[in-house]
């Protein structure tokens, strides 16, 4: 009897266990059902070549909009661009108003050249086990998003005013005459995860949604600016309380976006900078304008020679 | 002595306050209307140290989607000033550098930017029009006189697409 309950329990989970190989649900033991899953993901990652292994790669256009051409060289002719044409190396690009196209770059990056822009690929190519993509955005505006797929990113976009390299991330750039060169990227890149490079040898690097341009050429100063709200005395514009109304939310853009105004701004931040002092909610007036928040004025609450709360001065008065 | 110094220099200062006059433009080669000629006359103008008249013209037809006069500059001429950028009599050569108040006040006009006080009640005029796209960041700090280059040109029709699309310049996270 206990011999024959001994081959029936045997039998048994030897049929769970022939179900649980069958059924993809269940949980399998290692080895077993996750081999074939395994095989897939090493599938869609691009194997690495020889140390001195060179491999040409080429770029794909994935979808356009608009008036868009390219060119296989800069010799070549112009041609309509369409979706899967397929550009090698050396590649131009050109687009129209109000018009885009969006490339796969290799193996790793996704490019989308906007509107009046004009954009050369010189180098896609994967060396062992690094994919080294060079992109000249010789002005307008353009969106990456570099992949990584288990090989080392060398991603590196030139402006006429500045180069960013980046390992694995998203962001969108613009370069035009008038504002230079400016960068922000999406909300989900890691902490320094772009690197800026400006003409001028001094470099910048961006984490998640920070941005740069040409006069806050550091991400913390470009936020610092984005943070004023405020207009300081002498800078406000007749209308602007109008379209404050109007524009609820962007009034900080609009208000520190004209030349002048940034640059103003811009002195004036590097000296709160150095000062150490920032209210919170919004930026210091302009030293000398009257407002009881500025920090250089003596009947500042917080640090003015006058305020009240500050401790007597102890000592014997300086020479 | 004063006497032959007095004609010399107003005679520079005539020299020196005239505009300048190219040879030729950008769209007296590429004026043509399909898509090829647009996009050499945008590469021509990124290109160009200086924009005439006939490229300005030109350009802001294109970038109001208005057909432009093609190899026609008076047709085009005409057309600004039925919309009102030009007055009736202006009649400006084709190759003169084009002064960046003409483009402003044209951009102003098509794009409804309303401006200040001042600008609503004198209208768009040349000096207001550009100071309100400086002051809306579309332009840099200009006089209503000064010439644009062909990129600076590029970028604030750029700058004013976005603005009239209300392009709230966040990047886009390709799929």
């Amino acid at each position: 009897m206990r011999r024959c309950m001994l081959i029936l329990l045997s039998l048994a989970l030897a049929a769970q266990a022939q179900d649980a190989a069958k059924d993809p649900k269940q949980p399998a033991k290692k080895g077993t059902a996750k081999q074939p899953a395994q095989k897939e993901k090493k599938k869609a990652t691009p194997a690495p070549l020889g140390k001195d292994e060179v491999k040409v790669l080429q770029a794909v256009i994935i979808k356009v909009e608009g008036v868009v051409q390219w060119r296989p060289s800069t010799k070549g002719k112009w041609q309509k661009a369409k979706v899967n044409d397929l550009l090698a190396p050396g590649a131009e690009i050109r687009t129209g108003r109000k018009s885009s196209v969006t490339l796969r770059v290799g193996l790793n990056a996704t490019f989308k050249v906007d509107r009046q822009s004009r954009v050369a690929i010189p180098e896609i190519v994967q060396k062992g086990r690094v994919l080294k993509t060079r992109v000249a955005l010789r002005y307008g505006r353009a969106d990456v998003k570099v992949d990584r797929v288990g090989l080392d990113n060398d991603f590196a976009v030139a402006s006429p005013s500045a180069t960013l390299a980046v390992r694995g991330t998203a962001w969108r750039m613009w370069w035009d005459v008038n504002k230079g060169f400016r960068a922000v990227g999406v909300p989900r890149n890691k902490l320094r995860a772009i690197e800026v490079e400006w003409m001028q040898g001094r470099r910048a690097f961006l984490s998640q949604q920070d941005g740069v341009n040409e006069l806050f050429k550091d991400a913390a100063l470009a936020a610092y600016a984005k943070s004023y709200y405020v207009p300081p005395p002498g800078y406000e514009s007749p209308n602007l309380a109008e379209w404050q109304l109007q524009n609820p939310g962007q009034v900080n853009r609009v208000t520190i976006d004209t030349g002048a105004n940034l640059l103003a701004l811009r002195g004036y931040l590097l000296q709160g900078a150095r000062v150490g002092q920032q209210q919170p909610g919004g930026m210091l007036p302009p030293p000398g304008s009257g407002d009881p928040n500025n920090p250089f004025d003596p009947n500042n609450p917080f640090f003015g020679a006058n305020n009240p709360n500050l401790p007597p001065p102890t000592g014997p008065p300086p020479p | 002595m004063r006497s032959r110094l007095g004609p010399l220099l107003l005679l520079l200062l005539a020299v020196a306050c005239a505009r300048t006059t190219l040879k030729s433009s950008v769209a007296a080669e590429h004026g043509g209307t399909d898509e090829f000629a647009e996009l050499d006359f945008w590469e021509g103008i990124s290109q160009a140290r200086l924009v005439t008249n006939r490229d300005a013209l030109h350009a802001l037809l294109l970038s109001v989607e208005q057909a432009p006069g093609g190899a026609d500059y008076a047709a085009e001429v005409q057309q600004a000033r039925k919309r009102g950028w030009v007055r009736e009599g202006w009649n400006r050569p084709a190759n003169e550098t084009a002064q960046t108040g003409l483009i402003a006040r044209a951009i102003c006009l098509e794009y409804d930017i309303e401006g200040g006080v001042t600008m609503r009640v004198l209208g768009p005029r040349p000096r207001y029009a550009v100071r309100q796209l400086t002051w809306l960041g579309l332009l840099p700090t200009r006089g209503t006189k000064e010439a644009l280059s062909g990129l600076e040109l590029i970028a604030l029709l750029s700058n004013v697409e976005d603005f009239a699309t209300a392009d709230d310049t966040k990047p886009e996270d390709l799929e």
